[in-house]
């Protein structure tokens, strides 16, 4: 993707709405991504993708050259997504009736899907909702480097810098973080059978009374 | 050639797999993992998941150009009413010196009048925080939970009094001094991760962030009684280690805690059985505080000797918990320990 301009951030920075839409329009859908691989969930994900983009218009003045903005921008996206996450606990009594056998059933994917989607196509996003559900569930650490790197598809540099980490030490946590990831994702597989039949046997018990 | 020792290999795996690792690292990586079968896997567990990315597309997949203009559109509503900061205009420089004088009249007002009404006074730098909460001396610490501090070279905390505060540490003023009534307790400097015989609950809030350095699941003594936190080095201290009372001392100490509890921002009560656990109470806000105290009362009533109470010391709920209220009560499995963990949720286990 392209870098921006001086001149399109020097006219964002004199309050030109439409050169930052234009800024919006090459990262959105990037940013959107990071912002569910951070949260798991589409709804979180639009509140942070939201905030990022406020933050962005709002600090842009001390936006500096010396990192591109784009990396800048992811900055501001993860922890926007850590203090997101932060709050919501700190604030919400959280009633999401969310199952395993839910994934994919969340608001926001009715309202991205309002059309039925053929089963190899369904699958897919199955697929991708799992996936993002086990990188959500990753220690933060771990979770922001998956992210940029994988998602985001950060250099290992532009990482570095963004995480005030060593190149190596970026490399080394990646690698570790797949790893956790597979795991989870195991991990999960094999709860979800149990759940299954255990929320079958309460439901035959349910009925014996 | 530079040897490696294992730790170091993990680095080149990225690399290795996009092949862009240089040659003389691919032969010193490859001649390590025909005898390194946890680097092998590593490897293995890399590929499987970069496939997995790539089959599934998650990191090019389609945001639905709806979603996309919903976000956008809130954005350009909420900064359509504001202007973007900038630094230094002659605007903002008039601005600043206007509000100045008003400002001031304000924080005077602020200061002056609580001060005048309630003769109240000022408060030190360095407020002393009632902690309140005194556990008995603990009289039968485990064999592993000595052994442990021992090795470290500690004086036995557990030979004294000891604290746990269960407050939300964030709201604290850095420099805060945690003091338990004054007693025999391990007062924790700010800023500082806990020495050996300071309780890890007492934790700074700026003390550097607890790191698990293995990703594992709930730790356990080797005899099954579950562990006493040494808080030697929190650092070194798996995220959400238990510590639990001899059952002699659990209803004493299980009263105080549960009387802390009503001051803890997050407080999580899972029935443990095995490895899983049921959520039985959730608590996350100050609406709750009166319900959830309530509720304590009754607690206490019910508390016997052949319940153990597991604390365990996390900031980050495990997405599973996370979606859990007392309503929604399930059947979860225990959040595991995992590398980068850090701060501070209180979650108490009651096996079954």
């Amino acid at each position: 993707m392209e870098q921006p301009s001086d001149k399109l951030i020097d006219r964002i920075r004199n309050g030109d709405e439409a050169a930052f839409s234009e800024l919006m329009d090459c990262y959105s859908a990037r940013i959107m991504r990071v912002c569910l691989g951070q949260t798991g969930n589409w709804q979180d994900a639009e509140d942070c993708a939201q905030e990022t983009w406020i933050k962005v218009f709002r600090f842009l003045h001390s936006y500096r050259d010396s990192a591109s903005v784009y990396t800048w921008i992811y900055r501001i996206c993860i922890n926007t997504c850590r203090d997101y996450q932060r709050s919501a606990r700190r604030h919400q009594a959280v009633s999401l009736d969310e199952s395993d056998d839910e994934i994919g059933s969340t608001l926001g994917e009715r309202i991205v899907d309002p059309m039925p989607l053929p089963d190899e196509q369904a699958d897919r996003r199955q697929q991708i909702e799992r996936v993002r559900r086990g990188i959500a569930a990753l220690p933060p650490d771990a979770r922001n480097i998956l992210v940029l790197r994988d998602i985001a598809g950060l250099s290992y540099q532009e990482i570095a810098a963004n995480l005030r980490l060593a190149e190596g030490t970026v490399k080394s946590r990646l690698s570790r973080a797949r790893a956790s990831l597979m795991d989870l994702l195991r991990e999960q597989e094999s709860i979800k059978p149990r759940l299954k039949r255990e929320s079958k046997t309460r439901r035959s018990k349910g009925r014996q009374k | 050639m530079k040897q490696f020792d294992c730790a170091e290999y993990d680095k080149l795996i990225p690399d290795y797999l996009d092949l862009k690792l240089p040659a003389e690292s691919v032969l010193l990586l490859e001649a390590h993992l025909a005898r390194c079968p946890e680097c092998t896997r590593l490897l293995e567990e890399n590929k499987a998941c970069t496939q997995l990315f790539q089959t599934t597309g998650i990191a090019t997949e389609e945001i639905h150009p709806a979603v996309l203009a919903r976000v956008q559109n809130r954005v350009l509503a909420e900064i359509g009413t504001q202007e973007p900061r900038r630094q230094g205009s002659a605007k903002q420089r008039r601005a600043w010196f206007v509000w100045v004088p008003v400002a001031a009249a304000i924080m005077v007002l602020l200061i002056a009048i609580p001060v005048a009404i309630r003769r109240m006074p000022v408060r030190s730098a360095q407020p002393e925080v009632d902690i309140g909460c005194i556990v008995p001396p603990v009289s039968q610490a485990t064999t592993a939970a000595k052994a442990d501090m021992a090795s470290a070279g500690a004086a036995d905390p557990l030979s004294g009094n000891w604290a746990v505060y269960s407050g939300s540490l964030n709201d604290l003023p850095l420099g805060t001094v945690l003091s338990p009534d004054g007693k025999n307790a391990h007062a924790p400097t700010a800023g500082t991760v806990p020495q050996a015989g300071q309780d890890a609950a007492t934790v700074s809030r700026d003390a550097p962030k607890i790191t698990v350095a293995q990703s594992n699941a709930l730790p356990t003594n080797a005899d099954g009684t579950g562990l006493f936190i040494t808080s030697k080095d929190i650092s070194s201290m798996p995220t959400g280690s238990p510590f639990s009372f001899p059952t002699d001392r659990l209803s004493p100490a299980g009263i105080v805690l549960f009387e802390q509890m009503k001051e803890a921002d997050r407080v999580l009560i899972l029935r443990r059985s095995d490895n899983r656990a049921t959520l039985f109470l959730a608590w996350y806000n100050d609406d709750q505080r009166s319900k959830r105290q309530n509720i304590i009362q009754d607690w206490k009533q019910t508390i016997d000797n052949s319940i153990q109470i597991s604390f365990y010391v996390n900031d980050r709920l495990p997405p599973p918990l996370h979606n859990l209220n007392q309503e929604n009560a399930a059947s979860y499995r225990l959040p595991t320990v995992a590398a980068g963990d850090e701060g501070y949720w209180f979650c108490v286990l009651i096996p079954t």
